[in-house]
């Protein structure tokens, strides 16, 4: 048993094409006695109607599917990563992006397969980032990724459509001008765990639709999660459960504080200009659950917590430890952070 | 305009529902558009082939990718396949001696085959592909000032063979539906049908 790693990118990489990876692997991982790992590089921004279909392979939970950026190449590696606009941006690390009506960016029909460190958009009308389909799954996992979807909603398409597992210290982005879409659904009897999820429609666009929609027969679990932006937290309360999450909903449902003024949270919140970094002040910071299992590091590798508690979001907030060193020090307290963790 | 990557060997899952999944003989695993600098692996790998094809347009080569979709939303087939259609492999080897030798050709000795429209376009081609990377004493690649690996660069024989896009489309075959056997009357459906 193993791990068998390939490169992916367009500079004489072992494949040049991130579908090209998925359609070499073995079709049954298990027999095959290998788990599969693809890393890519951010030689150009990886495009195509739809960008990556993973499906027909048998897996387990020794023997799964990886797909994340080679050491150095994701846009939390960038050394400017505490000061970038964090949206979706090809040149801050790897990013893939769908193209085409009604794609969706990355399609996951295989279980166990983890998705690490991607920018991944989609900029087509009714196209989502990430789906998984309608069969239900247990072991998905997504971990530290920006799902920045332009138009996914016209017609109520999530940006993500989830169908169990985890996502975790993500930024969902949900640009639609129109139309009812969603940030994060949740399929028919799923159960998931979506813990540290920044989930946001920007500020001047038409408020619209819920952060979190759940499809009945599930249980989804919410942890430390912020939904700005859209007409309701969630779509019906008694498919989830809250835990210490924030939001700009007047009287949200239980396990989430709401009536948070939206600006005050994030560095820009309009859509151009959008960067959804915590910001100075906001009541995201510090008042979250400790999860060290789930919740850290962040989406920039910020170990949590970085003062006195975990905060809400998919953004850890650096502090000064003692006090007194002002957050301008925060790219080299970020670097100590990181040498410490990694 | 488009360059192809084509399965010629099945891939199969024991699963009856993932092997739907799979891509088989003929489908088209990606296109791209001319001038694509494809990996190692994609050069090498004994299952696929790839195609230049300058006359084809991207969106006919793009529509190859296309997988079936479900008739009946509402109640979604277990047996879709990744491909809605594939070329006719076998009837391409027919119709072209060089292409018959190309897709029989496991080692890949030439990689990429080329079809043109005009004859006096056809004949042997050298082209550029990428082989590996140059690596230290570790072998641990070499990187250029980019910061990017170093690609070895070695010029081979290209085939240049006369067919023309209108040719490669005519063999473009929509797969039939594959039944279900967990539905009973699907696969007599299928028959009739």
């Amino acid at each position: 048993m193993g791990t068998v790693t390939k490169t992916i990118g367009t500079s004489s990489r072992d494949y040049s094409t991130i579908q090209a990876w998925e359609d070499a692997l073995p079709a049954n991982l298990v027999t095959d006695g290998n788990a599969q790992v693809g890393t890519c590089y951010n030689d150009s921004e990886f495009t195509a109607g739809t960008l990556l279909v993973i499906a027909g392979e048998t897996v387990n939970a020794t023997n799964f599917i990886t797909l994340k950026c080679a050491a150095g190449q994701s846009f939390n590696d960038n050394a400017n990563v505490q000061t970038n606009a964090l949206r979706y941006n090809q040149t801050n690390g790897v990013a893939c992006r769908s193209t085409t009506l009604y794609a969706t960016t990355i399609d996951i029909q295989v279980d166990f397969t983890v998705l690490q460190d991607l920018q991944i958009g989609c900029n087509a009308t009714n196209g989502s980032g990430l789906n998984q389909g309608s069969t239900s799954r247990t072991s998905v996992v997504v971990d530290r990724c920006l799902i920045d979807c332009k138009s996914p909603g016209a017609n109520g398409a999530p940006v993500v459509l989830f169908s169990g597992g985890k996502i975790r210290n993500s930024l969902v982005i949900n640009r639609a001008s129109t139309g009812t879409g969603n940030g994060v659904r949740t399929g028919y009897a799923t159960t998931c765990g979506l813990t540290n999820l920044t989930v946001v429609r920007p500020s001047d666009l038409t408020i619209a639709g819920a952060a979190f929609s759940a499809l009945s027969g599930g249980t989804v679990t919410l942890k430390n999660c912020a939904a700005f932006g859209f007409t309701n937290e969630v779509n019906v309360a008694a498919r989830f459960t809250a835990t210490t999450c924030a939001t700009d909903v007047a009287s949200p449902m239980t396990g989430f504080t709401g009536s948070l003024t939206y600006t005050s949270q994030f560095v820009t919140t309009t859509d151009a200009s959008r960067d959804f970094r915590a910001k100075t002040g906001g009541g995201l910071i510090d008042t979250g659950t400790t999860d060290a299992t789930n919740g850290t590091p962040d989406i920039a590798k910020t170990a949590r917590p970085s003062g006195a508690s975990y905060d809400i979001g998919c953004w850890e907030y650096v502090q000064a430890a003692a006090g007194f060193i002002a957050q301008a020090f925060a790219p080299v307290l970020q670097a100590v952070k990181r040498a410490s963790v990694y | 305009m488009a360059e192809l990557l084509i399965r010629v060997v099945d891939k199969v899952n024991e699963d009856f529902y993932l092997n739907c999944q799979c891509t088989k003989r003929g489908d088209v695993v990606v296109a791209q558009p001319d001038g694509w600098a494809w990996g190692l692996e994609e050069l090498k790998n004994p299952d696929w082939r790839i195609v230049v094809m300058p006359e084809l347009s991207l969106g006919d080569a793009q529509a190859m990718l296309a997988p079936e979709l479900d008739k009946d939303p509402k109640s979604p087939s277990k047996t879709l396949q990744r491909r809605a259609f594939k070329f006719d492999l076998d009837a391409l080897a027919t119709s072209s001696p060089d292409a018959k030798a190309f897709l029989a050709d496991g080692k890949r000795s030439s990689p990429i085959i080329k079809f043109v429209a005009d004859v006096k376009d056809a004949g042997v081609a050298q082209v550029a592909i990428a082989t590996d990377v140059l690596r230290d004493a570790d072998s641990k690649p070499i990187l250029d000032q980019n910061g990017k690996p170093t690609p070895i660069m070695l010029a081979v024989d290209q085939t240049a063979t006369k067919v023309s896009a209108a040719d490669l489309l005519a063999l473009k075959v929509e797969k039939p539906p594959t039944p279900d056997p967990g539905i009973i009357g699907d696969n007599k459906l299928a028959v009739i049908g």
